[in-house]
């Protein structure tokens, strides 16, 4: 059975794995904005170019970003479609029937392809080269200012480590009940929706039970083991920023200031006609 | 009578995945009405993967499974009905009670058979008297019984399907030994009473030695040993290598080099009676 | 012998009940002590258990763990790092996702700097075995193995005594063997009291002391030898003595030359053996 607790991290020996998960979340964000930020044909080439440079740095194997590209893959291809027959444009390429798809349309499809395939491509690495308990601890630091505001960052935190901790579990327990009730008789799968909801509730009440009956059980061992909250507590793993964060830091902050730059400027090759029409 | 057999069943789990693994490899045996049969063996050998075949809740990968000569897995089998006829006993079954009261928590199984409710609550009062439940104890909410109560309680959530084999995993385990004992006492008073054959999965060497009349030993999916508790418990060398140990009395007694395989206490003490050279007193 | 529990004129009522689960309780465990507490479902063991590191506060009398007072709040964090607890569903007292996580998880409770907690984690994952395993996650262990991470949880706070609340009665062979070997290397290498809530008789048979609670008071308190030997006294607390016990109880009724107090195979083997040869 494959271990739920790592999410869809994946094991290896990038340099994407060893960046700290607090920059390579930050880093993330960035990448998403330069992304968004692209409008021209050269900027959208050079976040794509970029975006497979990192998909290429995890040594994660390509099949795993294929697969979660393709609940995406419909969208993409349906859009596309639309962008390529119903964008205005100089250049016909051909005519057929009501269809007149344009030069310009199919570069346009071609540039909404390159923004959410590189989307989908950087928010994968982040999850495929962090594990969840590595996010978690990343996401308890980054919150820390929202403690200003009271917000319970380590309580937060704390619960997201639980939850992770019991899913499986739960899923093991449930996974039990439903083959125990089977052996009474109980049919989950035949009948109207209603009827089927209804098959649950032998499910549903005992897992509940199970779960409300671990809760204090798990509190008591908690405090047994002198847990007071948050405060005074120090950590086992101290996240730790190197010269290579920094330099990962150069790299994507240089990247969104050029596609900035060439946004705010109009920076771009000369319009297609133009070149198109010295040929 | 019922008669439940495997031919050369095999589970593997998540085939040619990189987590493959072989649960179950190669198991043959017959358990017929009457029989009361214990399968032992650590933690991991495959047991609990076994017996959830002989209901049809897991499919195997290869082999068969015959009940009553026929394949469970054949074509348009009502592995439904099946499940009417082999009562299956999770470890912990008392995790699975959600109704209101206990009364209605056994019904469970027997409406979920489409009984009337006449035949329900004979049903119920049929599987109460096995589990020794009171009328208090059947009007109770389930969650409001003790450890043993509970168990006895889900015990006869499944005895009310009036199943003609019933399969148990570790019915006894975590329970104190007033409730262990009587609960090992209730399943063999179903199947004395009722002619059904029994499958009792345990770690409990105590518990096979008393109550089994074969046994089969799995280890890492396989049947390593398999024949009549007696002959199975005084191999107790070919026990050891398996990394199983035989009950303290049945180790004495072979130890002391007594002829015949002692089970129980009372076994013993009459075969280091008869070492000793004296009939009793 | 220098002490590390005691229980004075003990009672305790659990809320909206009417029967105390325990009553007049007078105990003492002598620091290095390795202690079984037996009896049936109900008897009070559980509950004498969890009086001792503050779980439960004694609704009568007093109870004294390192000598602190337990009724005393201002105690009870220092009271719960001296005495740590394992108990009975392995599932439900491992927090993290990763087993050395949760090693770090009482050490980091304490605020000790991380070094230190480095340091206490590999000590307590390789006094039960489980170095090894640090980085996996408690999903992939097995009962017996989440249950040694669990008392490497508890071994991080270096406390002085170890109660196990039916530690082991979730756990099959394997796993029962393992985790009191533990218990009993801890108690013999460091002088650690481990005090032992349990329904198998071999546990208590290989305890320094055994005490057998019956309806909230003290039934039987003295070695496996002298308690095993109270045969009626057992019968009427719900407890079967060993098998080696029984057997040679069962010969020595019929007449044979018997010692009493038999409480293992080997005894029970080098008494028959004697009566052979004589």
């Amino acid at each position: 059975m494959r271990d739920i607790t790592l999410g869809s991290y994946y094991r290896a020996d990038s340099v994407v794995h060893k960046l700290d998960a607090r920059v390579k979340i930050l880093l993330m964000i960035t990448l998403m904005a330069a992304i968004f930020t692209a409008n021209g044909t050269v900027s959208y080439a050079a976040v794509f170019l970029f975006s497979i440079a990192v998909m290429l740095m995890t040594k994660v194997p390509l099949k795993l970003y294929l697969k979660s590209l393709r609940p995406l893959l419909i969208l993409v291809i349906f859009t596309s479609l639309l962008n390529i027959f119903y964008t205005h444009g100089a250049i016909t390429l051909f005519e057929w029937w009501i269809f007149h798809p344009t030069f310009e349309g199919v570069l346009f499809s071609l540039k909404m392809i390159a923004r959410i395939v590189s989307l989908i491509i950087v928010s994968s690495a982040l999850m495929y080269t962090t594990t969840p308990v590595a996010l978690t601890d990343a996401l308890e630091w980054l919150m820390k200012p929202l403690k200003a505001v009271r917000f319970p960052v380590h309580e937060t935190a704390l619960m997201m480590t639980l939850a992770l901790r019991f899913i499986p579990t739960l899923l093991e327990e449930a996974d039990k009940i439903m083959c125990a009730q089977k052996a009474r008789g109980a049919d989950f799968e035949s009948g109207g929706l209603l009827h089927r909801a209804k098959a649950l509730i032998p499910v549903i009440v005992p897992l509940l039970v199970s779960a409300f009956r671990r809760a204090p059980e798990l509190a008591t061992a908690m405090e047994c083991r002198c847990y007071r909250g948050g405060e005074g507590r120090t950590k086992l793993r101290v996240m730790k920023a190197g010269y290579r964060d920094a330099l990962a830091a150069l790299i994507v902050l240089t990247l969104l200031g050029a596609v900035i730059f060439a946004r705010v400027k109009g920076f771009d090759v000369p319009p297609w006609s133009e070149i198109l029409g010295l040929i | 009578m019922i008669t439940i057999s495997t031919e050369n069943l095999t589970h593997i789990y998540s085939p040619g995945s990189p987590f493959e693994k072989t649960a179950v490899d190669g198991v043959s045996f017959t358990l017929t009405g009457g029989e009361v049969m214990g399968i032992i063996g650590h933690t991991g050998s495959g047991k609990s993967t076994l017996i959830r075949h002989l209901n049809g809740l897991m499919k195997p990968t290869s082999g068969r499974v015959l009940v009553d000569g026929e394949d469970i897995f054949a074509k348009g089998y009502d592995r439904r009905l099946l499940r009417h006829r082999v009562g299956l006993v999770f470890q912990y079954p008392e995790y699975q009670l959600f109704d209101e009261t206990v009364e209605n928590d056994i019904a469970f199984g027997p409406r979920n058979m489409g009984c009337g409710e006449e035949e329900i609550k004979r049903r119920v009062a049929r599987a109460a008297e096995f589990a020794g439940l009171t009328e208090s104890e059947l009007a109770a909410s389930p969650f409001e019984l003790s450890g043993g109560q509970k168990r006895r309680a889900a015990l006869a959530g499944v005895l009310a399907m009036e199943p003609e084999a019933l399969v148990l995993d570790e019915p006894a385990a975590g329970l104190d030994p007033i409730s262990r004992r009587r609960i090992m006492l209730d399943i063999i008073a179903y199947a004395n009473q009722t002619g059904a054959a029994i499958l009792l999965v345990s770690h409990s060497m105590e518990d096979i030695a008393a109550y089994t009349t074969k046994v089969a030993v799995m280890r890492d999916g396989r049947f390593v040993m398999q024949g009549a508790t007696r002959d199975i418990f005084s191999r107790v060398g070919e026990l050891a290598e398996h990394g199983l140990s035989v009950p303290q009395v049945t180790r004495i007694c072979a130890e002391l080099g007594c002829g015949e395989t002692a089970l129980t206490v009372a076994e013993g003490a009459e075969a280091v009676k008869k070492l000793l050279g004296r009939g009793p007193l | 012998m220098d002490e590390i529990i005691r229980f004075e004129n003990v009672g305790f009522t659990y809320p909206k009940r009417e029967t105390p689960a325990l009553k007049n309780i007078n105990m003492t465990v002598g620091r290095g002590e390795f202690v079984a507490v037996l009896g049936h479902n109900g008897s009070g063991k559980s509950t004498l258990a969890k009086l001792i590191n503050c779980i439960l506060v004694p609704t009568e009398g007093r109870v004294f763990t390192a000598r602190l007072d337990t009724s005393d709040e201002a105690n009870t964090f220092e009271i719960r790092r001296r005495a740590g607890m394992v108990f009975q569903n392995p599932d439900n007292q491992l927090v993290a996702t990763i087993v050395e996580d949760d090693v770090a998880f009482a050490p980091e409770n304490l605020g000790l700097p991380r070094e230190e907690i480095r340091r206490r984690v590999d000590e307590s994952l390789i006094a039960v075995g489980m170095y090894d395993h640090r980085d996996h996650t408690p999903a992939t262990l097995s009962g017996g193995q989440k249950q040694r991470v669990a008392i490497a949880g508890v071994l991080a706070m270096e406390p002085e005594c170890l109660i196990m609340d039916e530690a082991t009665s979730m756990l099959d062979p394997v796993g029962r063997r393992d985790v009191t070997a533990i218990a009993h290397r801890l108690n013999e290498e460091r002088g650690m009291t481990v005090l032992c809530v349990t329904h198998h008789m071999s546990e208590a048979v290989a305890a320094d002391r055994v005490i057998v609670l019956k309806d909230g008071g003290i039934l039987l308190d003295g070695t496996p030898r002298e308690v095993f030997a109270q045969r009626e006294k057992l019968a009427e607390s719900g407890l079967t003595p060993p098998q080696p016990s029984q057997l040679a109880d069962t010969l020595r009724d019929e007449g044979f030359d018997i010692p009493a107090g038999i409480l293992t195979a080997e005894e029970c083997i080098a008494a028959v053996k004697a009566l052979l040869k004589g």
